[in-house]
């Protein structure tokens, strides 16, 4: 079935209902019984959701269409700077501890704190889902 | 003196009067003075309703023959006394012979003389292989009763041994078949003693296209059974269970059974089972109530599933399996695995903060360690209950 339900859910995302092909209801009757009761929806065609959900918790629905809430996708793009730093530094924090080693994971340490600084930047300035996902580095 | 001797033979040669007065035309005459008659020779009425002696001519002309003839003259008749044509199609009143011999059991007759058929009056035989219109012994043995006197056993009672009975168009009555509408065949025996038989039931009107027949022994009657056919075959539901419940079934099962020990023992499928009894041990063995298998990463869809109507998309690894058919309650278990497009641990997870299992939906979350959240490119979830 390439139709697809959406429907605004309670903090302000967006829920995509996908029929199950061995269904034998009709996408209507999928509408009525698994969107939540006096809940507005949209029933569109598949080639309307997008593929690339890098950033599936800023979506928002306008009507027929799905957009990206760009302060929202910041914020989901400094989560996954944040995570990433973190794995980063996990050995350097070790390594710090480590006398012969302290002063060379220093160094290293200082480089992630501006490799992320700068994308930290980056992300702030970032006014489209093509920016956001250049700051991160994700092609 | 002589003895006058009163009684003398013969008759005077003349009389003033008869000695018995006559009636002439009705009007008495003795002789002694005329008389008139009325409608002769005086006014009155006289009946001529008789016939004349003899007359020179009929009062009214008749045909002889297709020629007028009144008495007056002799007529000819063309064709009998004269030249022309007489017209011969009728038939004679009387006859001493046919003009064809006919046969009559196979020997000849014109008329002249009798005749003996062999095997009817003289010694020979007579072919008897055609049947006769009506015989006496075949009415005793097949008494139809048009009637009905109130009690559908009445027939067994009332009528010779060996005989079949036909009743019509009862409704209601003592001992008959199940409401209005039927015509019953009773086919019984009896050793003078007692009856034995059957009870044939045709249904009609409201009991159209039904056939009960129920048996009769030792006077006994046994209870009305209903007999299968095209239009009733789904109103009863077979009951054999326990050994000897073999045999296949084509029908459509929608009820459950109770226990079956192998699904390969059913040559179909049931509609639905609660429960299958296991092979190996007495633990029960629970069937899954509802499973899919679908992609979370992309243009997320179903590959196949079984009772579910949707998945519903609520975010990054977020997934709510939406029940064609609902749980019987949210008490449910729930097994899933996950899979991403890469090798690595990835589970499937209630989802926390809610409650996650309802009877119509089950809302759960895909996991990755330290990277929270994703979206697998497989994920398989199955119910039991």
């Amino acid at each position: 079935m390439n139709k697809r339900i959406i429907y605004t859910n309670e903090i302000g995302g967006v829920c995509v209902v996908v029929p199950a092909p061995d269904s034998t209801l009709t996408i209507e009757e999928i509408a009525a019984k698994d969107v939540p009761q006096g809940v507005p929806f949209e029933i569109v065609d598949v080639e309307t959701i997008s593929s690339d959900r890098t950033f599936r918790n800023a979506w928002q629905r306008n009507r027929k269409a799905v957009n990206v809430n760009i302060p929202k996708a910041r914020e989901i793009a400094h989560e996954k700077r944040r995570a990433a730093r973190a794995e980063e530094f996990k050995p350097l924090d070790i390594e710090a501890n480590i006398p012969a080693k302290a002063a060379e994971a220093e160094v290293k340490r200082e480089a992630i704190r501006q490799k992320y600084a700068a994308m930290q930047s980056a992300i702030d300035s970032a006014q489209d889902v093509a920016a956001l996902k250049n700051a991160l580095g994700i092609k | 003196m002589g003895i006058f001797n009163p009684n003398i033979p013969g008759n005077a040669a003349t009389a003033d009067l008869l000695r018995t007065a006559r009636l002439i035309g009705g009007v008495s005459f003795n002789g002694g003075a005329n008389i008139n008659l009325p409608g002769v020779n005086a006014a009155g009425n006289q009946s001529t309703s008789g016939n004349a002696g003899s007359a020179t001519r009929l009062a009214v002309a008749r045909l002889i023959g297709g020629v007028s003839f009144d008495g007056q003259a002799n007529i000819d008749l063309p064709g009998v006394n004269t030249a022309g044509n007489q017209n011969t199609s009728g038939n004679a009143a009387s006859a001493t012979r046919l003009q064809t011999a006919r046969l009559i059991g196979g020997v000849s007759f014109d008329g002249q003389a009798n005749i003996n058929l062999p095997g009817v009056n003289t010694a020979g035989n007579q072919n008897t292989s055609g049947r006769a219109a009506t015989a006496g012994d075949a009415e005793r043995c097949f008494n139809y009763t048009q009637s009905f006197s109130g009690n559908w056993n009445t027939d067994f009672q009332n009528t010779p041994s060996g005989a079949m009975v036909l009743r019509g168009d009862l409704n209601g009555g003592t001992n008959n078949p199940g409401g209005d509408w039927w015509f019953q065949e009773n086919y019984r025996h009896s050793n003078n003693s007692n009856l034995w038989g059957v009870q044939v039931a045709w249904g009609w009107e409201s009991n159209a296209n039904r056939l009960r027949s129920r048996n009769v022994s030792g006077g006994v009657f046994g209870s009305w059974v209903d007999y299968l056919n095209s239009t009733n075959y789904n109103t009863y539901s077979p009951t054999l269970a326990g050994v000897g419940a073999f045999g296949t079934w084509g029908i459509n099962v929608t009820g459950n059974a109770a226990t079956a020990t192998t699904a390969a023992a059913c040559s179909g499928n049931a509609a639905t089972a609660t429960k299958f009894s296991a092979t190996v041990g007495g633990a029960p063995v629970y069937a899954a109530r509802a499973w899919v298998n679908f992609n979370g990463a992309g243009v997320v869809s179903i590959r196949s599933s079984g009772n579910v109507s949707s998945i519903t998309d609520n975010g990054t690894g977020d997934y709510t399996i939406n029940f064609s058919t609902a749980m019987p309650d949210s008490n449910y278990s729930l097994v899933g695995n996950a899979q991403p497009d890469v090798q690595a641990d990835c589970s499937v997870m209630y989802k926390e903060g809610i409650n996650p299992f309802t009877a119509a939906d089950a809302r759960i979350s895909t996991h990755r360690t330290n990277a929270g959240q994703i979206d697998p490119s497989y994920v398989t979830v199955s119910v039991f209950r």
